[in-house]
């Protein structure tokens, strides 16, 4: 089992990688002379990824009043750290897009993906928290480490999926028990070798933990925006059950009873524009 | 009131003759008054039920046969109550499970058994559920009436709610009544835990034909897609048309993989199985979502999705509120199947077709076989207009299919009493205009004489099989005519006779022409068979292999309306045709258009390098004459050369009799 789950770990570098216009992008805003000209540079040359960007730039994920109509004037009206996650988020979602998958639809993995990303944001927006871009990543990117699943191991992910669905078993454990590994561990090791910031690992590792420890704000706030979003039956990243509710992850949000009406309200009048902004051409 | 009758036989077998008679006596003293129960009687009643529950709950292999047992059960200890069980879904919500079928039918025929949905509603909104999943156990009276509420859970699960209503129910019965709803829980933990490997769920599978686990639905689903069975689709429909909602239709969708026989024969059963498996999966969750139910105006509980048929699923739609809804909700299905399947380390593009079809109330018709009927036509015009598309059936489609039926009682009544007529078209070598032959045309007329174009009966013909008997007439008149103009010491010229798709995809074909010509004594070498692409793309194979064994009888086989088909080279490249028949299309433009021009040419060319004769179809003009005498075309047709005339006429100008 464990030689199961090391083999797949190894394969890893047989999914696509994210291209390299992500790395070229993130370089150019790093760079001491960076700005936002240099930065729209870079990404003007990829035509189709400069198209959808402006396209969820003007989705109501950002909700913006006036319609942003250059790569620049987006870049500048959502600034360059919330760029770069824009860019790393359409990046992932373009690279697997349009990889078939098997009983689970790419797009409604996808949706179940953005939807925790709105979900999550939504939430972080009612906690105050500013920057709340970074919850929208942290959601879009929490189950990631399905896809490799799916992609590398699609006979046993088909028989997990029959036994989820006929047994009514829980994923999770099905993959550790078919695969010895599971989707939380293989994301976290996926996002390190895209490094990508370490958060993101975090969240994609431990968006499942129940018990009782120092978890990051949006590890905790993923956590209940995949219930959320579960409960709500958007999209599917292959689960049909509600995943459990960690009280510690709870407590940790600070979340109350109260805000989850206002939250769902908001994800599911929102999601369904970012999934097209996202997903159609 | 009648007293029901318990299953008493199944559960009591092992009971002592006097146990039975004090568990009958309990039974008459607690529906008589209600009060008045006697202490030992009861707990004799409420040992007994839990002594033989518990043997019995262990030997469950289903959550079904658990649910009719613990359903049983409630009835021996409290025969008048309504019962009902509402289980947990896979994904938290509670619901109403369905009514086990068979065993209990007598009991269930009772409406009084059962609690209605309303009552789970109350009991939900009331927060009683709530409570008793938090409790165990919760009792409440409400409208003179006392329900009592029981959790089933382990402390991994809360497997579902049992609720039993009754005038009074004793609080002696609680506790056999929880203990009770204990030993289920038990039993359907034990049943839900996950098992380990795949190979154990094979196993189960093959001991238990039905799939074994029946987990959310009472009535058993298709094994392969876990999807409800037709029988189950059709009642749900017949349920929806029986109380029609003002305002609202019913809705059914049809889907098919197209060309999914070929995923069968070309990769195999078990990868077939398993498209067809994730083709269910996406199917359903697609319809999970709110966003499909909103665009539709339903809740989850107006759906049904089947297995409708070997590769057809099925969906009824029961309150839609317009049939016009379906068509944005069909391409969003289609967006989730156009993917394409990750299935045995390979890439799958498949398409799918889906026929749509909705009656509401106002309507006359309201029958599930006729909705079904025309959610089926519009299917067939989806595949027919090329597949990968959805249709929404139109009732004006009925007036066609009258007209279809008109045309094949016409075709039946000719076939009768010979109403069909032969025409020949003559056809001309190229270079000196001298007569090579001819082809034959099927005509048909009404009875007041007005001829119908075989573009409106063939495609009936093929549709209803007609073809093959109208196939062997034209083969009987044409062979005929050939004896009686040859004892006329006419030129023995040769005829086209043009056989359809199923012809070609039949076994014994060559057989079947050898035999009838050799009836009548006419030579093989008289009869060119034409056959168009699309014919030979039906049954591939078949049709290669018939092609040989009647050129090897000695007939020749010419490629009709060569060019127009979408694997033109293809049929070339395997198959030996005798000649090429170009397209009209290929010979209108001629000689202006440069394009046509150039293909013309071509197809002239290739066909001689493979050593066939080619034919131009559909010549009009001199200078289409003209142009492809310079281009060495073997042979001409058309209205410019001759147009289809009867027999007669035929034998008169052209065979130069009299």
């Amino acid at each position: 089992m464990k030689a199961r789950a090391d083999r797949l770990l190894d394969r890893l570098n047989e999914l696509p990688s994210l291209p390299a216009i992500y790395y070229q992008a993130r370089e150019a805003l790093v760079r001491p002379e960076g700005s936002l000209e240099s930065m729209a540079r870079v990404l003007e040359a990829d035509l189709s990824l400069s198209a959808r960007l402006l396209r969820v730039a003007n989705s109501a994920l950002y909700g913006l009043v006036s319609k942003v109509d250059s790569l620049t004037h987006a870049l500048a009206v959502i600034g360059t750290e919330e760029a770069h996650r824009i860019v790393l988020a359409t990046s992932v979602v373009s690279v697997f897009r349009d990889i078939p998958l098997g009983a689970v639809s790419m797009r409604s993995f996808w949706e179940h993906s953005i939807a925790t990303g709105v979900a999550s944001r939504a939430i972080a927006r009612r906690l105050g928290q500013t920057e709340v871009e970074r919850f929208y990543l942290a959601g879009l990117l929490h189950d990631i480490g399905r896809l490799p699943l799916y992609l590398l191991e699609p006979d046993a992910m088909g028989q997990a999926l029959q036994a989820h669905r006929e047994h009514r078993a829980d994923l999770l454990t099905l993959e550790a028990q078919i695969l010895g590994i599971t989707h939380t561990d293989v994301g976290a090791l996926l996002l390190e070798k895209w490094q990508i910031p370490r958060v993101y690992c975090e969240v994609a590792g431990r968006h499942h933990d129940l018990a009782e420890d120092d978890y990051c704000l949006e590890t905790s706030i993923t956590h209940i925006a995949d219930i959320i979003t579960n409960s709500l039956r958007i999209g599917s990243s292959g689960t049909r059950a509600v995943p459990v509710l960690s009280d510690a992850q709870w407590q940790r949000s600070g979340l109350e009873i109260e805000d989850l009406r206002p939250v769902v309200d908001l994800t599911l009048s929102t999601t369904k524009d970012v999934v097209s902004a996202f997903l159609e051409s | 009131m009648p007293l029901p009758r318990p299953p008493l036989q199944s559960l009591t077998d092992s009971l002592t003759d006097s146990l039975t008679d004090s568990l009958a006596e309990s039974l008459t003293d607690t529906s008589s008054t209600g009060s008045a129960l006697q202490t030992p009687r009861l707990s004799a009643l409420a040992f007994a039920v839990l002594r033989l529950a518990i043997g019995r709950f262990d030997a469950c292999a289903s959550t079904q046969a658990t649910q009719s047992l613990l359903q049983e059960a409630s009835r021996l200890l409290l025969p008048q109550a309504r019962f009902g069980l509402m289980q947990r879904d896979i994904d938290g919500c509670l619901e109403l499970a369905e009514e086990p079928a068979e065993e209990l039918a007598t009991v269930i025929a009772d409406p009084v058994a059962t609690i209605s949905p309303e009552d789970i509603e109350h009991a939900i909104e009331s927060g009683w559920v709530a409570a008793a999943i938090k409790q165990g156990l919760h009792r409440v009276s409400w409208r003179g009436e006392t329900w009592v509420l029981a959790r089933l859970a382990s402390p991994r699960f809360v497997h579902a709610v049992a609720i039993w209503i009754r005038a009074e129910i004793p609080a002696l019965l609680h506790q056999p009544l929880l203990a009770m709803a204990d030993l289920a829980a038990l039993a359907l933990d034990r049943l839900t835990e996950a098992p380990a490997l795949a190979a154990e769920q094979k196993r189960h599978r093959e001991t238990h034909p039905f799939g074994g686990h029946a987990t959310r639905a009472v009535t058993a689903t298709d094994p392969l897609t876990g999807l409800a069975q037709r029988a189950q689709f059709v009642q749900v429909l017949k349920q929806a048309l029986a109380k029609p909602a003002v305002g609202q239709s019913v809705g059914v969708m049809l889907l098919n993989i197209d060309g999914f026989h070929r995923v069968n024969k070309e990769l195999g059963y078990a990868v077939g199985d398993q498209i067809l498996r994730s083709f269910a999966h996406r199917l359903e969750s697609v319809f999970r979502s709110p966003y499909v139910l909103q665009a539709l105006g339903i809740v989850s509980s107006d759906l049904c999705v089947a297995r409708t048929g070997a590769d057809e699923l099925g969906i009824v739609v029961a309150q839609l509120r317009a049939p016009d809804d379906l068509l944005g909700v069909a391409g969003e299905v289609q967006q989730h199947l156009a993917e394409g399947f990750f299935q045995g380390a390979q890439r799958l593009y498949l398409s799918v077709s889906i026929g749509l079809a909705a009656v509401s109330p106002s309507e006359e018709d309201l029958s599930a076989e006729s909705l079904l009927r025309s959610a089926d036509s519009a299917l067939k015009r989806a595949k027919s207009l090329g597949r990968n598309r959805f249709v929404l059936y139109d009732p004006v489609w009925g007036e066609s299919g009258v007209l279809h039926l008109r045309i094949e009682s016409l075709m039946h009544q000719a076939l009768q009493d010979n109403g069909f007529r032969l025409h020949y078209q003559p056809l001309f070598r190229v270079a000196d205009l001298a007569l090579v032959g001819a082809e034959v045309l099927l005509r048909l007329s009404t009875s007041d004489g007005v001829p119908v174009p075989p573009s409106s009966f063939i495609p009936v013909a093929e549709s209803t099989g007609q073809i093959v008997e109208i196939s062997d007439w034209v083969l009987h008149r044409l062979c005929q005519q050939i004896r009686q103009w040859d004892r006329q010491g006419l030129p023995a010229v040769p005829f086209s006779v043009n056989l359809s798709a199923i012809e070609f995809s039949q076994e014994d074909l060559s057989q079947r022409l050898s035999k009838i010509l050799s009836q009548h004594q006419v030579s093989p070498s008289r009869m060119h068979l034409e056959v168009t692409e699309t014919a030979i793309t039906r049954d591939e194979s078949q049709a290669v292999a018939n092609i040989n064994a009647l050129r090897a009888d000695g007939f020749e086989v010419w490629l009709d309306d060569f060019g127009t088909g979408y694997s033109s080279l293809k049929s070339l490249k395997n198959v030996c045709f005798s000649g090429i028949k170009i397209d009209r299309e290929f010979v209108a433009d001629l000689p202006a258009h440069a394009n046509t021009a150039v293909i013309a040419q071509s197809i002239i060319e290739i066909a001689r390098n493979l050593g066939c004769s080619v034919v131009a179809e559909g010549i009009e003009e001199p200078a289409q004459l003209e142009f492809l005498r310079l281009r060495h075309c073997d042979i001409g047709q058309g209205f410019h050369l001759g147009r289809p005339v009867s027999p007669q006429d035929f034998e008169h100008r052209y065979l130069g009799a009299g």
